[in-house]
């Protein structure tokens, strides 16, 4: 801008590696751009066990200073919390792989977004929900089970055999994937009724943080409420309490059942709602 | 059908027509001040208050376990009392509402749409405009927290978290809205980062879970091992939120004041300039159509 054009060839020259310059950096933004992005929020979900794990870490070794020379947690060990903050994760990784729209309904509701995924050939949630595949949170599961694995080679051989380990745990982890999908569908609902109002990211926080604890640690009516009301226990308490061999045999199969229930009026409840949307709500 | 009557019966319908739109319009309009003043509440009142209570039970349970008598108020963990750890709680849900948080700001946005360029050509600086945006909330957040302060004393007296003095309160409060202010200027600062890259959230987010763990937002700096507590006493989070809360509680003084006013007031000037920084090469880099 506002120079002379190169004549000379050492001129012409310099000027085109300036150019090619200009693009090599520009390319190298644009392509570097996703890459970035991915490695940001595999950092960031790695930030998040790692604070978790510091966390209780940290409250664990309070205990090498108290009267009792150890503590624990409402019965959780530091062994068998390692193994509930690797459920924990990977419910969490989970989420963030499959089910990341939820975060957006709220505004894509408001804005009419949903118009494209109503007139669609199949069911709107299930449309809606699984869009946003993210292989951010497909790079965290695999951490996130790493974790899991190293959690549970601590208590396999000492509190439960390898043999109860290899067939709970994978009932364990479908039923967290089960969970998670009708748990994030039911944070989704109160925003049908109360657009705009931020009560289903509300929901979803507050009853997402209460279900990264153990249910033990709350009074009875309240953990009753996080089994049978709000499941969030089925995300992380009840698959870790099934793999550590917590639960009577009874329970453990007849709670899987509460939750098939919970799904069946979340989604009826989805319906109704969603009769109420008119692609023009904000 | 007579030609008048048909005029009746077009006017009746109308008339219908109208009512029923205007019974619509009103239930529409009802519902949108409802849903404004409820995401007003949750916004504003309700925010942060999630993570302080579970900890409590957490704490409870810990303290539990490790009391001889299987009470949490027999308990001593880390030179901290049950008793205290609920006053500190109490604390967090207060002062945590007075720290910036990244919802406030959407610097980003306005650098990936290109829609700061209106702003340059403007007689001011940009960044007044945005600093309007700390004060507001900041002046919100102060009326607020005074709300909730003085509804939960009435509800729990002396059990809820009471300043030892007044001096405490303002040397408290002094420190709190300079490490928001810190806050401010390292949201603004990874904000401008969207002149090179295209999704910032993640950055922010990070922050933030850096920001919590150091500033004893999950549990008190001096109840952590001494390593850490030693190493995050020098950053500004920690005399944003752990601190103030301590000093409000009578565990630490003046001195610690004194202190924490030197460590804040140089953070926020090196943070300030970093922020002039990455503007000025940000700025350098926009091309008025964002990314």
């Amino acid at each position: 801008m506002g120079q002379q054009r190169p004549s000379s060839l050492p001129e012409r020259l310099q000027w085109g590696l300036r150019v090619m310059r200009a693009y090599a950096r520009i390319g190298w933004v644009r392509k570097s751009q996703f890459r970035w992005e991915f490695f940001n929020q595999v950092l960031m979900d790695s930030l998040f066990y790692v604070s978790s794990i510091a966390t209780f870490t940290m409250l664990y070794a309070l205990g090498d200073d108290s009267a009792s020379g150890a503590v624990s947690l409402a019965g959780w060990s530091f062994a068998d919390m390692k193994v509930f903050l690797g459920m924990t994760f990977v419910a969490d990784a989970l989420m963030m792989t499959f089910l990341g729209q939820q975060w957006h309904f709220g505004g894509d509701l408001k804005n009419g977004a949903l118009d494209s995924f109503r007139v669609r050939p199949g069911p709107t949630a299930f449309l809606y929900f699984y869009q946003r595949f993210s292989p951010e949170g497909l790079t965290n599961l695999l951490i996130a089970s790493g974790w899991l694995v190293y959690a549970l080679s601590g208590v396999v051989g000492h509190q439960v055999s390898g043999w109860h380990v290899a067939w709970a745990l994978p009932c364990a982890i479908g039923l967290i994937a089960f969970a998670q999908v009708f748990v994030s569908l039911f944070y989704c609902l109160v925003e049908l009724w109360l657009m705009n109002s931020d009560l289903g990211q509300l929901s979803s926080q507050l009853f997402t943080t209460m279900g990264e604890r153990p249910i033990d640690v709350y009074p009875s009516p309240m953990a009753r409420f996080l089994l049978y009301v709000v499941p969030v226990a089925a995300v992380s308490w009840f698959p870790s309490s099934l793999v550590l061999g917590k639960l009577s045999g009874g329970f453990a199969l007849a709670y899987p059942l509460v939750l098939v229930v919970f799904a069946l009026i979340v989604v009826r409840i989805f319906r109704i709602g969603l009769r109420r949307y008119d692609s023009a709500m904000g | 059908m007579t030609r008048a009557e048909a005029k009746v019966s077009s006017w009746e319908s109308d008339a219908r027509t109208d009512l029923a739109l205007l019974v619509k319009t009103v239930g529409y309009e009802f519902r949108k001040r409802i849903q404004f003043r409820t995401g007003f509440f949750v916004r504003e009142v309700l925010n942060g208050m999630v993570q302080p209570l579970v900890m409590l039970f957490v704490f409870a349970a810990i303290y539990r376990s490790a009391s001889a008598s299987g009470d949490a108020a027999d308990a001593t963990l880390g030179s901290w009392q049950y008793s205290e750890i609920v006053r500190y709680v109490a604390g967090l849900l207060i002062v945590m509402k007075l720290v910036f948080n990244a919802r406030g700001l959407d610097l980003s946005a306005e650098i990936f749409e290109g829609r700061i360029t209106k702003y340059l050509t403007m007689p001011f600086r940009y960044f007044v405009l945005i600093q309007g945006r700390f004060v507001q909330f900041t002046i919100m957040q102060v009326v607020v927290a005074t709300l909730v302060w003085c509804l939960a004393y009435a509800l729990m007296g002396d059990r809820w978290l009471v300043p030892v003095s007044w001096l405490a309160t303002g040397q408290a409060l002094t420190l709190v809205l300079l490490g928001s202010y810190c806050c401010f200027l390292l949201t603004v600062i990874l904000n401008t980062l969207a002149f090179w890259l295209d999704v910032v959230w993640s950055l922010l987010v990070m922050a933030w879970f850096v920001i919590s763990f150091v500033g004893g937002a999950i549990m008190p700096v001096s109840q952590m091992p001494v390593w850490a507590s030693s190493a995050f006493s020098w950053l500004f989070p920690y005399w944003m939120i752990s601190a103030p809360i301590e000093i409000l509680m009578g565990r630490l003084g003046t001195d610690a004041f004194l202190r924490g006013l030197a460590i804040v007031t140089v953070q926020l000037v090196l943070l300030d300039a970093l922020r002039r920084f990455t503007w000025r090469r940000g700025l350098a880099h926009y091309v008025g159509a964002g990314m």
